[in-house]
């Protein structure tokens, strides 16, 4: 349970908690963002993007850890590369920082709240510690502790002072299905007393859960931001392209085609596949078995061609 | 103390005190005490403590001790835990430097003092008070040297994590081989500058066994200052312009 808010309710500002202005960030010839603008309000806010789309780079720009060779990036109002004080007011884990091996879970946790200089330490840690469920766990040496057990002490660090900006690189890799759900309720909990969250993942589904807005990253460019269901709506808007391999495909390819919601259907050279393009997956599914049952065919695999993430953010970026 | 100081400089003594590097430095000492009792017994070990310790043990303790300040946290990733703090670059940088001269300058002073007073008494001198006087600005002397060695070390640390094969090529190409070459390298070596230095506030009668040119006094000290002046605001200059992993 958290307890406490944060020391400065960024729900009730209307100062941007981060505002990037035209940032590009590149390495030698390679560049990893090019010219991306957003402000980000209160609330979790989800940053997604396929796997080297650029979101560790744009939360390392965020965070300060890296400069952008162009732009602006400003973190409640502050540039976080000249003014150090609003580290004070913001928890950050990277997903590459390591936590020092030589140190207990409860002493790394107390490096983080001595470095913040933050008040009445003790009640913080606990707090804090005991937020990502790591009680058990807080005497003995991070170098014997398993992956989602460091990123739940370094979590943890990051929660120390209740901050009121928290910034988190994929922070679920490594975490088994409880741990996953214990933090998005710790996700909510802080979000409710007032902090600002930023999220990156590579998973739709995993930024579902917690997020209210997403930031779209493809390319090193921001494809879409917004509200989270609208984006959700528009997904299930997209048509799907779904492999049938069956002993009639072209049977069955010609019962398909009386349906209203199938845009199109191909036939695969080895004659053993037909791939259906349709608009209304359930609709479909539902189909399928009966016309096979109807019409004597064998279904031998139903299977989606495309549901990549990077396909359906083409899709995205498409529309 | 500050609390973030003394934080820093807790964390930094813990990360520089690993087994391999105390047991490399500590036997780098004995070497050297082990050296100046061998020799004094059968001829001036003087010569130990005016060139082996400032030339070579002062600066290849400072190597192991200085470097890995800033490089063992790039490389291990964990630097991120110190510039993601509300603390200004200066109060990493000090303290970490801070850390360094009282692991290695400490013991470094210390085997200094006592090799000072072996190799006096060698010369028929006994222990009295003026040589524990010289034994005494020999080791501060040393912590002079060892100042300038960490903080040049330290800065290269935040340049690569390979700075300790570049410490190791500027003592022994530089410091050493290219010296001898080129007699006006003296200027510009953190080593002929301490010797400088020991030689300024030295009873010069005392330590006659080395012949080294080497710059004049005020020179080595305004260089020894200029030192440690460029390179602490260069690693800062440093950690505030770097990408940090």
């Amino acid at each position: 349970m958290i307890s406490g808010t944060p020391k400065y309710d960024t729900a009730a500002t209307p100062e941007p908690v981060i505002a990037l202005e035209s940032v590009s960030k590149w390495f030698g010839n390679v560049v990893a963002l090019s010219d991306i603008s957003f402000s980000i309000g209160s609330g979790v806010t989800g940053l997604l993007g396929p796997n080297g789309a650029g979101k560790t780079t744009l939360l390392r720009l965020m965070s300060g850890l890296s400069y952008p060779s162009e732009g602006k990036v400003r973190l409640l109002g502050k540039d976080p590369r000249q003014d150090y004080a609003v580290y004070s007011r913001i928890g950050i884990m990277s997903e590459h920082e390591s936590a020092y091996e030589f140190m207990t879970g409860r002493q790394y946790v107390s490096l983080a709240a001595k470095l913040k200089n933050v008040a009445h330490q003790e009640g913080h840690i606990k707090r804090s510690i005991e937020t990502v469920d790591m009680v058990f766990a807080q005497d003995r040496k991070i170098a014997t502790y398993s992956r989602g057990m460091r990123q739940r002490i370094r979590l943890a660090a990051s929660l120390v002072g209740q901050p009121d900006l928290l910034l988190l690189d994929e922070p679920l890799n490594g975490a088994d299905p409880k741990q996953r759900i214990s933090f998005h309720e710790t996700i909510r909990e802080l979000a409710s007393a007032g902090c600002s969250i930023i999220i990156s993942s590579h998973i739709l589904e995993e930024v579902e859960e917690v997020c209210d807005n997403v930031l779209l990253i493809i390319n090193g460019k921001l494809a879409a931001e917004g509200d989270y269901h609208a984006i959700r709506a528009a997904l299930d808007d997209r048509p799907y392209r779904i492999r049938i391999v069956c002993s009639e495909p072209r049977l069955m390819g010609s019962q398909l085609a009386k349906m209203p919601d199938i845009d199109s259907i191909e036939f695969e050279a080895d004659e053993a596949s037909c791939i259906v393009l349709s608009s209304n997956v359930g609709v479909l599914q539902s189909a399928l078995p009966y016309i096979a049952q109807n019409h004597h065919i064998r279904l031998n695999r139903v299977e989606p061609i495309d549901d990549s993430l990077e396909s359906v953010f083409e899709y995205l970026v498409d529309n | 103390m500050d609390q973030v100081f003394t934080t820093i400089y807790a964390l930094s003594i813990r990360q520089i005190t690993g087994i391999w590097r105390m047991l490399i430095m500590f036997g780098l000492l004995a070497l050297t005490e082990g050296l100046t009792i061998w020799i004094t017994v059968i001829d001036d070990a003087t010569g130990i403590v005016e060139l082996i310790i400032p030339s070579t043990i002062m600066p290849l303790i400072c190597l192991i001790i200085a470097t890995p300040l800033f490089s063992d946290e790039i490389e291990e990733r964990t630097l991120a835990n110190l510039t993601l703090a509300p603390i200004p670059r200066w109060k990493i940088v000090f303290p970490k430097i801070m850390a360094a001269v009282s692991v290695g300058g400490v013991p470094l002073a210390v085997t200094t003092f006592a090799a000072t007073i072996t190799a006096l008494s060698g010369n028929g001198l006994n222990i009295s008070g003026g040589s524990i006087l010289t034994a005494l600005s020999a080791s501060i002397t040393i912590l002079i040297g060892v100042i300038c060695y960490s903080s040049l070390f330290a800065f290269a640390g935040t340049l690569t994590t390979r700075a300790v094969i570049i410490g190791l090529v500027y003592i022994f190409a530089w410091e050493s081989a290219l010296a001898a070459l080129l007699p006006g390298l003296r200027y510009l070596s953190i080593s002929k500058f301490n010797i400088s230095i020991m030689r300024w506030i030295e009873d010069p009668n005392l330590f006659q066994s080395a012949t080294l040119e080497v710059p004049g006094h005020i020179y080595a000290l305004i260089a020894s200052i200029a030192v440690v002046a460029i390179t602490v605001p260069l690693s800062i200059w440093r950690l505030r312009n770097m990408d940090v992993q």
